[in-house]
């Protein structure tokens, strides 16, 4: 059985959703709906879908919905596939797995091709994507061997997923290598990548952000996870494993 | 690997790129090419090329299969291969390498050694194969 989970925010989308749920009729993707705004602790909920034999967790959402359950679904022996269904904004992650629209994805979802996601570890966050830091004097110590500064004003991500991009789309191994990449922004102009197997971010102004949804303070520890997540893919996906 | 007149033009052909307003300190070490036009302090290793951009200040000991040099250099380079270095290019501590071109206007200081390692190699490896064909034959 697919177990639909809908974020709070859908009110504003009512056709969209409804649309949604046309295509995956048609497609005989029916399912449970558990409604956020609902739940009041969705671990224990999910436990009980799964153990009342849930097949799919389909996230109808975005880059929070699914952060929500990321860690819970990285730390439970059942391998539940995960799908996403993106709903307006901040849908990076669903971008990143080839799930461009929302028509599309349930398409996706009955193609069901799934790979399998390693998580990076934020201290003690998982996270699909990415983590941001913005700011001036950004300093980063590398696999404990070097220290990185960037001198003026910046954009520092630190990739699981990379995005499309010149560099990135020409290194089609990267998420095998169990690797983080480092791609650092100045201006138009300098640009900077970087793999390495351990980062850590010094105390900086401004707050991390994980996937463009949950603040963490600094400093923080990151590194490839020993968890990962299945996840169902589309063709256009930004990685090959 | 690259070759010799466009080493590490593209992007694409470089494993790291260390950017302008960067700065490096530390050990350094890959096992791919490498793009610098930031700053870096310490010693680089790796098994690729090294291209050092015209607006890049190094002080470091460097080892490296092959190397451009457009930018400023304190310290020591152990090239394995082919050295280019630029016009604007300057550099303080010794070289050694196997092959080199110094365009006019570079500046060196320091002592320039130009082994033929990979020719000895290549000569060993060479009558290596001689060997084992003569002992096929007999």
């Amino acid at each position: 059985m697919n177990i639909f989970l809908y974020d709070d925010y859908l009110d504003k989308y009512k056709k969209k959703v409804r649309k949604i749920e046309e295509t995956l009729n048609k497609l005989n993707l029916q399912g449970k709906i558990l409604y956020l705004n609902n739940i009041k602790n969705i671990e224990t909920s999910l436990q009980n879908e799964i153990n009342s034999g849930a097949k799919t967790i389909v996230v109808v959402g975005n880059n929070k919905t699914l952060n929500n359950i990321v860690n819970y679904l990285a730390n439970i022996s059942e391998k539940i596939p995960v799908a996403i269904i993106p709903v307006g904004p901040n849908n990076s992650i669903a971008e990143s797995l080839g799930v461009i629209n929302e028509k599309e994805a349930c398409y996706i979802l009955s193609s069901r091709r799934i790979e399998n996601i390693k998580l990076t570890l934020a201290n003690n966050l998982m996270f699909i994507k990415d983590i941001y830091i913005a700011g001036k004097d950004i300093s980063l110590n590398i696999n404990n061997s070097y220290n990185l500064k960037i001198q003026k004003d910046g954009d520092c991500f630190i990739f699981n997923i990379p995005p499309k991009d010149e560099y990135f789309n020409n290194k089609k191994t990267i998420l095998k290598e169990n690797y983080l990449n480092l791609y650092i922004k100045i201006g138009s102009k300098s640009k900077s990548y970087l793999k390495a197997k351990k980062i850590e971010v010094n105390k900086t102004k401004e707050k991390a952000i994980i996937d463009n949804s949950i603040e963490i303070e600094t400093p923080v520890n990151i590194e490839p996870s020993n968890k990962q997540i299945p996840l169902i893919v589309g063709k256009d996906r930004t990685f090959n494993l | 690997m690259f070759k010799k007149e466009d080493l590490l033009t593209n992007v694409n052909d470089a494993e790291t790129i260390i950017g302008e307003s960067v700065q490096v300190k530390g050990h350094f070490e890959s096992n791919g090419n490498i793009i610098i036009n930031g700053s870096l302090e310490g010693d680089i290793k790796t098994k690729g090329a090294i291209l050092v951009g015209e607006k890049s200040k190094i002080n470091a000991n460097i080892e490296a299969e092959e190397m451009v040099i457009k930018g400023e250099i304190n310290g020591n380079l152990k090239i394995n291969g082919y050295l280019s270095i630029k016009e604007l290019a300057k550099i303080i501590g010794d070289i050694e390498c196997v092959q080199i071109s110094i365009e006019k206007g570079a500046e060196i200081n320091g002592q320039v050694t130009i082994t033929n390692k990979k020719a000895k190699n290549n000569l060993k490896k060479e009558s290596l194969k001689e060997d084992t064909t003569e002992t096929e034959e007999n």
